[in-house]
């Protein structure tokens, strides 16, 4: 019984790693490069006493912990606790990540293009999909911690040790089964992969943020969040295996639930029925209004989501004002009166940070929104549009505009759930103007990036998911250009680096138009590239 | 012809890439003509179609629709031309209702007593959601949002291929009102029946290529005529004749089966007419004869002699 239910699980991881070995390699690539890389990088960029003290200073202010993890008080700082303090959350939130998308491609994807039905009827058992999608992500965060760990011990940090580097390596491997677990869990919740994806995502983040809020407040409880475990650790310093413990506990929890809902479901079904519903819709008139209705659940999902996440930055903004006040040193520079100002200065240089946060999750948005077009051409819906006095221009627009508009109000409800999350908290609230400063900085760079993925599109589909790619670029060399102390010339690389010192300075206005010139030209191409295609993108 | 020409295609030619989807494809179309496209698997009927409609643009040659270039002026041609696609996808969440009436807007029709009555017909729950349609189903939203329209071209391209029989007949009826009404109709399908009672004209492709079009009455004299006959004489000689193919003879009742040339069947007549026949059985082509004749060349030899 149980032999069948895994019959042919062999068979499947084959096929699975025979169409996802790119998607595989490159996160593999990436990973791997990250960690070892910056284990050999990190006695270079900060070589010296000074440097040091610097870093380590910059890693211990609230928006820092906010964002990388907490750093031990401890006075003995070594490379390698630099270095396992900036890592292991960051890199344990990629692997989940890398992990999760893999997990349903593999289960939900395949059920979509109806692989699973076609093998299904053949000898394969009903948990086999499960087994090799998560034979798949074992095999990358295997292959991820053995080669980590080999990295590290190479790399030989001052002050690293072997147990630590081990350490390191497991729990971001663990992060990594634990998220692609999650993956293939919420791969039997929904019938739409989609849907999954938003799901296992949603958890991944919730997962980060809730570790953020407690890291600012008190690190001790950050258990309760799966990406706060890693830290528990104490790499290098406590070497606390415990964590790993309680991951691979995870996986086996997150595993067999999954399994007991897959063996309950339907084949191509949710465990949620669909309901029959009205059979005439004032609202439907067209593409844009046939796009709009579609995507319904995701607006409404990806708004509240971007509401939240403004929040919980936000309501970490009293502690840092609250920290700088208490600071002895702060209080003998600067003046009773001119503190207020300090502080400001100093949270809106957070803000500087946390507006590239919401600039990407606006952007991400209007980037999957383009491509739909794409998608919904390959899927032959738009195939039932142009056979109607529908014109190209008509679809192009209604996809773009719904996919920049979009953007914008991603953008823009994470800087109202950042507004409200620090006022809430915040004793003198911030002014509003800082807040609407961010968004008519970032408006333009978003705008530029979700064109840019169109152009892609229409140009050279292949290779469309390189808009993606560049804003996941764009984000690391804004997020972390303090810390890599990377040149200007290579933050302007990235549209963000164009408005980089937003909120602390307003955007000029030269620099806003020059930005919707590239736009409006940018959409020309777009469309002119479209005009030209196949409708269904061969 | 009096009636005026609504689909011309002229040498058209279709590369994806390097591989060359179709290689030269001519087809004529008029008002109140029904046009039978056939032909096997990956033929390119399909190809053909999504040009014809503008969405894949000619590598060379040209498709005009109404004297209009139908790539370029997309819009004005279709708002007088409906289509039913092969594989229909719907979008999820949408019922079933709601994306007929949509469909309709979109070709800028209204939903009227016809869609009412064409649902019913059909027998088409309109309250399901789209993700719930069998294949029938959604093929019969396709087609009754275009067979409800007020257009001058229809364009199915294998639209009963989900259908049950019932669903099917109800298709045919609506075919021949169209046909009736003087509209101009392209019928891709691989149910020859359907072709053979529904369409005037037919095409046949393979391989890119339309390797035989014309009305099915002239096309019928290129094949052959099977003729079965009963007789206590030895009609082995027969086999020799020109234009004689697949000779058989049924021993206990001197029963004698064989397939004719239809150029050849006087000469065969008149040798059958100097024997003493207990009976014989003429059967005229059917469409089956022909499209197996035009889909097996190049498989079997045998087949090829006839010039
Ligand atoms: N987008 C595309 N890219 C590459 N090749 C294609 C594409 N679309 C169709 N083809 C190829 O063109 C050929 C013709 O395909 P088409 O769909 O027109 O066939 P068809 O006659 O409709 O077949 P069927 O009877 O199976 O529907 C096939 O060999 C197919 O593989
Ligand atoms: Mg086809």
């Amino acid at each position: 019984m149980l032999k069948e239910n895994f019959a042919q699980t062999g068979a499947l991881l084959k096929i699975n790693l025979r169409r996802d070995w790119v998607k595989l390699l490159t996160w593999f690539l990436i990973l791997v490069g990250l960690l070892v890389g910056y284990a050999y990088k990190i006695g270079t960029l900060f070589s010296g006493e000074k440097a040091m003290a610097t870093l380590v200073a910059t890693l211990r202010t609230p928006a820092m912990i906010a964002i990388m993890g907490y750093i031990p008080d401890q006075p003995a700082i070594t490379e390698a606790i630099i270095y396992s303090s900036e890592m292991v959350v960051f890199m344990s939130l990629f692997a989940g990540l890398a992990s999760l998308l893999i997990s349903v491609g593999a289960t939900r994807g395949a059920e979509e293009e109806g692989l699973v039905e076609l093998l299904r009827a053949k000898a394969v058992g009903q948990q086999a999909f499960i087994a090799a999608a998560w034979l798949e992500n074992l095999l990358l965060n295997g292959l991820l911690f053995l080669t980590t760990g080999v990295g590290l011990q190479f790399a030989a940090m001052t002050g690293a040790n072997a147990a630590g580097n081990w350490l390191l390596a497991a729990l971001i491997a663990g992060s990594g089964l634990v998220f692609g677990s999650i993956g293939i869990l919420a791969a039997q919740l929904t019938r739409e992969g989609r849907t999954a994806t938003s799901y296992s995502l949603a958890a991944l983040g919730l997962a980060y943020l809730l570790r953020m809020v407690i890291d600012v407040r008190n690190h001790q409880y950050n258990w309760w969040s799966l990406l706060g475990w890693p830290e528990q650790a104490g790499v290098y310093y406590h070497n606390n295996w415990w964590p790993v413990v309680w991951q691979l506990l995870a996986i086996v929890v997150v595993l067999v639930a999954a399994m007991v809902l897959n063996a309950q479901r339907d084949l191509n079904g949710g465990l949620i029925a669909v309901r029959a519903g009205k059979t005439t819709s004032r609202f439907l008139r067209g593409p844009l209004t046939a796009l709009i209705k579609t995507d319904q659940r995701s607006f409404w999902a990806w708004l509240i989501g971007a509401v939240v996440i403004g929040m919980m930055y936000g309501s970490i903004f009293n502690h840092i004002s609250a920290i700088i006040a208490a600071n002895p040193l702060m209080q003998q520079i600067v003046s009773a009166g001119r503190q207020q100002q300090a502080v400001t200065q100093l949270i809106l240089n957070f803000m500087t940070l946390l507006s590239v946060v919401m600039a990407v999750l606006g952007t991400i948005r209007g980037q999957m929104l383009a491509n739909h077009l794409y998608l919904d051409a390959r899927q032959g819906y738009l195939e039932l549009y142009f056979a109607r006095p529908v014109s190209r221009l008509r679809v192009f627009s209604s996809y773009l505009g719904w996919a920049i508009l979009n953007a914008w109000l991603v953008l823009a409800a994470g800087i109202l759930g950042l507004y409200l999350g620090s006022a809430a908290v915040m004793k003198q609230p911030l002014a509003l103007k800082y807040f609407i400063r961010i968004f008519s900085g970032y408006f333009g760079p978003v705008a530029v990036l979700v064109i840019f993925s169109a152009l892609l599109l229409t140009w050279a589909p292949r290779w469309r998911q390189l808009g993606l790619v560049y804003t996941g670029i764009g984000f690391g060399i804004m997020y972390f250009h303090s810390l890599l102390k990377l040149p200007t010339w290579v933050m302007e690389l990235v549209p963000y680096g164009w408005v980089r010192q937003v909120p602390v300075k307003t955007v000029s206005g030269a620099t806003i138009l020059s930005m919707i010139v590239i736009s409006l030209v940018g959409l020309g191409l777009a469309y002119w590239g479209y005009r030209q295609r196949d409708q269904n993108f061969n | 012809m009096a009636a005026t020409e609504v689909l011309t295609v002229n040498h058209l030619q279709k590369k994806f890439g390097k591989f060359t989807a179709l290689r030269e494809i001519n087809l004529t179309l008029h008002a109140g003509e029904v046009l039978g496209f056939i032909g096997p698997n990956g033929a390119g009927k399909s190809t053909t179609i999504r040009t014809i409609l503008g969405m894949l643009r000619p590598t060379a040659g040209t498709v005009q629709v109404f004297g209009q270039d139908a790539w370029r002026d997309a819009v004005t041609i279709h708002r007088r031309l409906a289509y039913v696609p092969g594989d229909v996808y719907l979008w999820p969440n949408f019922t079933g209702g709601q994306t007929i009436d949509l469909l309709l807007k979109m070709s800028g029709q209204q939903h009227n007593a016809k869609t009412d009555d064409l649902i019913q017909k059909f027998a088409l729950d309109p309250s399901k959601k789209n993700q719930t349609y069998s294949k029938g189903n959604r093929q019969k939203i396709a087609l009754i949002a275009a067979l409800s329209s007020d257009v001058e071209v229809y364009i199915f391209d294998e639209p009963t291929s989900g259908l049950d029989p019932l669903n099917e007949i109800v298709f045919q009826q609506e075919i021949s009102r169209l046909k009736a009404a003087g509209k101009a109709i392209l019928l891709s399908s691989h149910i020859l029946s359907e072709v053979e009672k529904t369409c005037d004209t037919i095409a046949i492709i393979r391989e890119g290529r339309i390797i035989e079009a014309g009305q099915l009455t002239e096309l019928q004299h290129l094949t052959r005529i099977n003729v079965t006959v009963t007789t206590d004489q030895d009609l082995t000689a027969l086999s020799k004749l020109p234009g004689v193919h697949q000779f058989q003879q049924h021993q206990p009742a001197g029963q004698y089966n064989f397939a004719v040339d239809s150029d050849a069947l006087q000469t065969v007549l008149q040798t059958l007419a100097a024997q003493k026949l207990t009976s014989i059985q003429i059967a005229p082509p059917t469409l089956e004869d022909l499209f197996l004749r035009y889909y097996d060349q190049g498989r079997s030899a045998e087949v090829t002699t006839h010039a």
